[in-house]
């Protein structure tokens, strides 16, 4: 079970940098996803590491061993594509066992790897159909079977599941997690989708514009957000922004006045932040699961329901709070999105009354750098 | 009783049946009309003696085709389309396979110009392209010879058409000029439809160049390659206007094609049912070789 080291990696198109300098290192073992909106560099990242693209400065070490301009087949990666890239004209049992044929190993032996990866993968009735008998998610296993069968250092993912259906996807999530059980071996999984990354990942990366924001376990990335950005990118339906103004500070506390609500609220700031100065914008962040029931201390914001979204056992309600609104959501008109763990008979237009707790409210500085993590309650 | 109407000929699916087939009905009755009416009358034909103006059709039976088999002009002519054919396949399908591979990988800029500029010939026609090479060949004034003799070399003394050990080559030539240009575009097409990621998935299978060549890009314009030697196949089975504008099937029937052949025998010795038993025996073989592009395409 090797590592798998990403140094100070830099890779430039012409007139474009993809990423800009990123290192993480892969433990051994570990099932590392890599996350970030579409466009942040992510497959580039990923065929750098299986020597799809050369890079343009930096390094890269399997075990130690430095692979930066080693021949793809050299590196002891295998790659998942999203769009599976199975070879049409041969069988499922001759696509998975092409590499090993290319590398000239007897053909008893290759039999036995594809019948074991077929076998892992139970697609053993289909090891003698071409692709195009297959459906995606049978093609997906295969394109799976071919790394598995290549017993490769690292298994590279790129968006494997983004081309099957929702059913499909969960059950496919869980298989891959299985697989990451069984194989023991270290996975680089890139995704745009966070509940992938929060599902699978020993650990997220997470990337944005060609750099990395944050590295951590999934709920110390849920938790603890070094940033708007990371905060608003894990977790859905996504965290509520408000906007809001130091109004005055004294010590590692700051009293802050939020646009839409009439009530200062007062926050400690994390021991390690900078104290933000009297009449800086910041940011109020809070968790859709966060709004309470009208306890003590909880602020009461009227509201109406403008969306519901029912989930069966839980529920989805998108609150349109008047002056008090989300403010950077593409698609939520600025409605406040909360969480209710049971089923809701409200229907749009029905009022609403919203209870915040104050404690729960993260605080991100003018440049979006977390200055507050609420606690974490169990 | 509404059920009885339902299944009848007008239920929605007998509709459907009807509709597909009144839409066929024009082009069933063009290829009726221009291509089967045609080979029936060369096939009834073969087997009766005629001119073209004569009402009086004389049955012989097998003796047009007894006759070919005497022939030994006949054996010439198609001896040459074999050459023709094979050397088409060659240097069409195979001088377009290359040409496709290199405006697909190799050229960066100006694509477009060299694609245009080789797929020219193809839309000339074939009378035109036989008089360009005409000039091109000519003893006389012709740049080819000039090009010889100014690299210290001796053209042929009978002229590049008129040298019956040369003429036929130079009608290889003339049709490799004419028609790689088509076989590069299908192959173009062909290499194009190849996704990009399949060579990717190779590379790290550790298939790259060569063997990427062959376990990828091989087996993706198999279909295409096939379908190319077929048309260059049929083409040099029916080749005429070609041959009979530069060399007339000359020098002494050296570059003598079936097509040519039967043209002669047709219209200036008016052996009509002799050349009709030519033209059935050119119609067999293409047939033949149509039928095994059906079987090697479905084979992949
Ligand atoms: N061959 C290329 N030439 C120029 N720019 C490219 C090339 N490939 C990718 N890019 C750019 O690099 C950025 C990152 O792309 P990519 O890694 O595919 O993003 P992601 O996988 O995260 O969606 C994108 O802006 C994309 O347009
Ligand atoms: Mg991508």
């Amino acid at each position: 079970m090797p590592s798998l080291q990403i140094d100070t990696v830099v890779k430039s198109y012409d007139s474009f940098t993809a990423i800009k300098g990123v290192s993480f290192t892969a433990e051994p073992g570990e099932f590392i996803v890599m996350v970030g909106p579409s466009g942040c560099g992510k497959s580039t990242l990923l065929r750098s590491i299986a020597g799809l693209e050369t890079i343009t400065s930096g390094a890269i070490r399997i075990d130690g061993r430095d692979i930066t301009h080693a021949e793809p087949s050299d590196r002891g990666v295998a790659m998942v594509f999203q769009n599976y890239a199975l070879y049409p004209h041969m069988t499922v049992a001759e696509n998975m066992g092409f590499a090993l044929k290319m590398a000239g190993r007897p053909k008893t032996e290759i039999a036995a790897a594809v019948a074991k990866a077929a076998k892992i993968l139970r697609i053993e009735e289909h090891l003698h159909k071409t692709p195009k008998q297959l459906s995606g998610g049978q093609k997906q296993r295969v394109a799976i079977g071919r790394a598995i069968t290549r017993a490769p250092d690292v298994f590279l993912f790129d968006e494997p599941l983004s081309n099957l259906d929702a059913a499909l996807r969960s059950q496919m999530r869980v298989e891959l997690g299985r697989l990451h059980a069984e194989l023991k071996a270290t996975m680089v999984y890139v995704t745009h989708d966070q509940t992938e990354a929060m599902t699978m990942a020993t650990r997220i990366v997470v990337m944005n514009a060609g750099l990395i924001e944050q590295v951590g376990s999934p709920l110390d990335l849920y938790n603890r957000p070094r940033n708007r950005f990371v905060a608003g990118f894990l977790g859905s339906p996504r965290m509520n922004f408000i906007k809001g103004r130091i109004v005055a500070a004294g010590g590692r506390t700051v009293t802050i006045m939020a646009e839409g609500l009439t009530m200062p609220i007062q926050l400690q700031i994390e021991p390690d932040a900078d104290v933000p100065a009297v009449g800086d914008v910041v940011t109020l962040g809070l968790r859709a699961e966060t709004f309470g029931t009208g306890a003590p201390g909880q602020i009461a914001v009227p509201a109406r329901v403008a969306v519901v979204e029912s989930l069966g056992r839980e529920t989805l309600i998108y609150a349109d709070a008047g002056n008090l609104r989300t403010f950077d959501s593409e698609s939520q008109d600025g409605y406040l999105a909360a969480h209710r763990s049971s089923q809701v008979m409200l229907r749009p237009g029905d009022p609403l009354t919203l209870s915040i707790d104050p404690a729960a409210f993260y605080l991100f500085d003018r440049n979006g750098e977390t200055l507050r993590f609420p606690p974490v309650s169990s | 009783m509404t059920d009885v109407t339902q299944q009848g000929p007008l239920s929605p699916r007998g509709r459907r049946d009807m509709l597909s087939g009144a839409m066929l009905l024009p082009a069933l009755a063009l290829v009726s009309l221009f291509i089967l009416a045609p080979a029936v009358y060369a096939i009834v034909g073969s087997f009766f003696e005629f001119t073209i103006t004569s009402r009086n059709w004389v049955f012989v039976g097998f003796g047009n085709y007894v006759r070919a088999a005497g022939d030994p002009v006949f054996w010439t002519a198609l001896r040459n389309n074999a050459f023709l054919i094979v050397g088409s396949a060659i240097t069409q399908v195979g001088l377009g396979t290359i040409l496709a591979a290199i405006l697909d990988r190799g050229v960066r800029r100006g694509n477009a110009i060299y694609r245009t500029i080789i797929f020219m010939p193809v839309v000339v026609s074939s009378i035109a392209v036989a008089f360009v090479w005409i000039l091109i060949l000519d003893p006389n004034v012709g740049p080819l010879n000039a090009i010889v003799k100014s690299l210290g070399m001796r053209p042929p003394k009978l002229g590049w058409l008129g040298d019956p050990q040369i003429s036929l080559w130079m009608l290889l030539v003339i049709a490799a000029w004419q028609n790689v240009g088509f076989q590069m575009i299908l192959v173009l097409a062909g290499l194009q439809s190849i996704p990009k990621e399949l060579y990717e998935a190779a590379a790290l299978d550790g298939a790259k160049g060569l063997r990427a060549f062959r376990y990828i890009t091989l087996p993706g314009i198999r279909n295409v390659l096939i379908v190319g030697t077929l048309i260059t196949v049929v083409g040099g089975l029916k080749v005429f206007d070609l041959v009979f504008v530069t060399t007339g099937g000359g020098p002494a029937n050296a570059t003598q094609v079936l097509g040519t052949y039967s043209y002669l025998q047709a219209f200036r010795l008016g052996n009509m049912g002799y050349a009709n038993a030519m033209s059935v025996v050119l119609l067999a073989i293409a047939v033949l070789f149509g039928w095994l592009q059906l079987r090697l395409s479905r084979k992949a």
